[in-house]
């Protein structure tokens, strides 16, 4: 259930608080959602502010249950349309430094390779598959969350995780 | 070991995943809102639902009603405001028009208006004959199937049938038109407008009031020939072709006579000679 459950009406519309809370709630999301799609930072933020101006355009046709799958679908429908979507070498510049590995030079070394590594196989991950296996993996969301906000089904999203998986093991098995 | 392995791997990749983030930078999502707060408050309030359902549920009939209302409205002006007045008696009837203005209108004469349009537009069309006492204001215009005469504050005269039109100006200053041919009228003068003739015929007389009596009463006092004519012409229902100068007046009393009386009288006022054909009656010097 999101922000505006079953128990609210259908048919009040959109607030312009409850749209800050939408926002606050979705907009991280929404903007990764994108970015696992086309690797392009800046287009990925363009677009979800994008799909956020046209969810409160259009607030008054919104059922308030839906927000997250209409957010998602059309921040990918407007991706869609600025025909942008090349396959990009992700860069997640903000690389986290876990101090427990601070104290062997080499194995960060040996680390920072593995990551060249697992970003050059996850350009090779198919669009679905990669974005599903992201939002698991960076954004923490679960299978069901992945399939209320994608719209699509449990068994989908195990498949495409599954593919995910099955390209990053076959790129990256034989460096670990 | 597969399984093993598969852990292994998956345990790996998972450690340095949760090391990563998407590159955006730490006050992204803050810049990102004030963006869009800033774009949807710029943006004109969208209508409710509940306006947009009853505009859709509103819009075809309200459209068509508009339609059906500017479409039907000046019919209905034209057709509600229409006033017709029409002198069926054997008597002069004075009647006042809408403004203070007043017609004095002979026997068989009619004339309408559109009461509702009068005060933008003193127009009126007449059949017959008509003496106007125009009050000073909008242009007062009197339409006959022959000429326009177009006033703005006078006393004039006007003499309509399908044949032919006479305009007698009493006081003030009177607007003749036909076609391209206008005529202004000073007091004391009238012009005669002549199915299928562009011209305007003057003709000067000092009669004063409507020149034309009733048909049973053909009493005339200083009328122009022409025109004395023409109230033959009407009574008789006859063709008579007049070539004598317009000038000529005609005071008596053609009451009770016949049609040949009635010429043979006129002939003998004014010298004049007739010759009858089968279509017309000539009337000459």
């Amino acid at each position: 259930m999101g922000l505006f459950g079953k128990s609210e009406s259908k048919k009040e519309v959109l607030s312009h608080r409850e749209f800050e809370q939408v926002f606050d709630a979705y907009y991280t999301y929404v903007r990764n959602y994108i970015y696992y799609k086309c690797g392009n930072a800046e287009l990925s933020e363009d677009i979800a502010q994008d799909a956020f101006v046209k969810l409160w355009e259009h607030r008054n046709k919104i059922d308030k249950t839906s927000l997250k799958s209409y957010l998602y679908t059309i921040a990918g429908n407007l991706l869609i349309n600025k025909k942008k979507r090349e396959l990009l070498k992700f860069k997640f510049l903000n690389l986290q430094t876990d101090r427990s590995e601070q104290k062997n030079p080499e194995y960060l070394m040996e680390m920072r390779e593995f990551d060249q590594k697992l970003q050059d196989a996850l350009a090779k991950i198919p669009e679905g598959a990669r974005e599903v296996f992201l939002m698991n993996r960076i954004d923490d969301l679960k299978y069901r969350e992945i399939s209320e906000r994608l719209g699509i089904g449990m068994k989908a999203v195990e498949k495409r995780m599954s593919r995910a998986l099955a390209v990053l093991r076959d790129e990256l098995d034989k460096n670990l | 070991m597969k399984a093993s392995g598969q852990d292994e791997f998956e345990k790996k990749m998972n450690a340095r995943m949760k090391l990563w983030r998407p590159p955006f930078a730490e006050d992204a999502e803050e810049r990102a809102k004030r963006a869009v707060l800033s774009r949807i408050n710029h943006r004109p309030e969208s209508p409710s639902a509940e306006v947009i359902r009853l505009r859709r549920r509103l819009s075809t009939p309200l459209a068509a009603a508009i339609l059906l209302f500017l479409t039907g409205l000046p019919f209905f002006v034209w057709f509600a405001g229409q006033e017709r007045i029409e002198n069926a008696s054997e008597t002069v009837l004075s009647r006042s028009l809408p403004g203070g203005s007043a017609v004095t209108m002979a026997p068989g004469a009619n004339l309408s208006f559109n009461a509702w349009l009068w005060p933008v537009s003193r127009q009126l069309r007449l059949s017959g004959e008509a003496f106007f006492e125009v009050m000073p204001g909008r242009p007062f215009k009197v339409v006959t199937d022959g000429a326009e005469v177009a006033v703005k504050g006078t006393s004039f005269s006007v003499w309509a049938a399908p044949s032919r039109t006479f305009v007698h100006c009493l006081s003030g200053k009177v607007e003749v038109r036909r076609g391209n041919t206008s005529a202004a009228l000073m007091p004391g003068t009238a012009v005669r407008a002549d199915a299928g003739v562009a011209a305007l015929f003057a003709v000067e007389f000092a009669h004063k009031g409507p020149f034309l009596p009733a048909p049973s009463d053909l009493n005339f006092d200083e009328v122009p020939l022409c025109v004395v004519v023409s109230v033959l012409e009407q009574v008789f229902d006859t063709h008579i072709v007049s070539e004598v100068a317009p000038e000529l007046l005609y005071s008596g009393d053609l009451t009770g006579k016949s049609r040949d009386e009635c010429l043979d009288i006129l002939a003998r006022t004014f010298s004049l000679s007739l010759r009858f054909s089968d279509e017309s009656i000539i009337l000459m010097p």
